[in-house]
């Protein structure tokens, strides 16, 4: 289990991903049992060189979120994501518990239009917007 | 804006250079945790590139938008910092679009491109490629401020 300055994983909560990969590498990103709620806690791997957390990190916390919230809701079909729009409303900083949480707006046949938000102790730091492709459709 | 670092990061894995590319210097702990970048000059203008590894993939092997978007942060960055001679700025608003998927192995390559530099403001735009296709093209607004 990794820690990050005492902190250690939420009760319940599972890591996304994390086996391979990008999500193992920069991880544990924690999500809810149900679903509604990730946090990831900021280390020293995730900086910029200025003091903050560096904005792609920001922008892979966003996609990982949208992301994970589009496939709980579409069950066995899979999903891309197409479109990520990111704007930086605010810092977060070495160790920072960053909250994230998304909702999708609409689902059509083959389009999942999704808008979800990073915050810091009830502080916005990121808003994002997205769209996903779901495979299959055609 | 507070000091930036300015001690040259050790790339978190050895990458062998891609022939024609040079090492990015990388000032930023998380791009040189997902380093080494690459930088060239080419046709008059300076691109960028990074080899896709396992760190950078997801869970279906092929490259995971976070890795792509941290590039994309970081090469837009590189690009300002030579609009404003090194002024400080930072990312206010990036638009990603995802056409293609890209796999380890591949090299992904950019060219960022000033649209607008304002005062306060600069306006920026990169398309992400593997070879001639497109991965993912980018448009950010960053905020900059004059070099103290």
């Amino acid at each position: 289990m990794n820690t990050t300055a005492g902190k250690s994983a939420p009760a319940g909560y599972t890591a996304v991903f994390g086996e391979t990969g990008f999500n193992k590498y920069v991880g544990p990103i924690w999500q809810s049992p149900d679903g509604a709620e990730f946090l990831f806690d900021v280390r020293e791997m995730h900086m910029n060189g200025g003091g903050s957390m560096h904005g792609g990190m920001a922008m892979a916390l966003a996609d990982i979120v949208l992301g994970r919230t589009v496939r709980t809701a579409l069950g066995d079909a899979r999903a891309l994501t197409i479109s990520l729009n990111c704007d930086f409303v605010g810092p977060a900083k070495l160790g920072d518990r960053i909250r994230g949480t998304a909702k999708i707006t609409r689902k059509t046949r083959s389009i999942v239009f999704i808008s979800g938000e990073l915050a810091v102790e009830g502080k916005t730091i990121m808003t994002a917007t997205g769209l996903w492709k779901i495979l299959g459709s055609e | 804006m507070s000091d930036y670092n300015s001690t040259p990061l050790k790339p978190g894995r050895d990458v062998k250079t891609p022939p024609g590319w040079d090492l990015a210097e990388q000032f930023d702990p998380f791009e040189a945790s997902l380093g080494p970048y690459f930088q060239r000059m080419h046709d008059g203008a300076r691109e960028f590139a990074f080899q896709l590894d396992d760190r950078h993939i997801n869970a279906q092997g092929v490259a995971h938008g976070g890795a792509l978007l941290t590039f994309a942060d970081a090469a837009l960055g590189y690009a300002i910092w030579e609009a404003t001679d090194r002024g400080p700025c930072v990312t206010v608003s990036q638009q990603s679009s995802f056409l293609s998927s890209a796999v380890a192995g591949d090299l992904i390559t950019c060219r960022p491109e000033v649209v607008r530099k304002a005062r306060e403001v600069i306006f920026m735009r990169a398309d992400f490629k593997t070879g001639d296709r497109i991965v993912f093209t980018a448009t950010a607004i960053w905020r900059i401020w004059p070099k103290q």
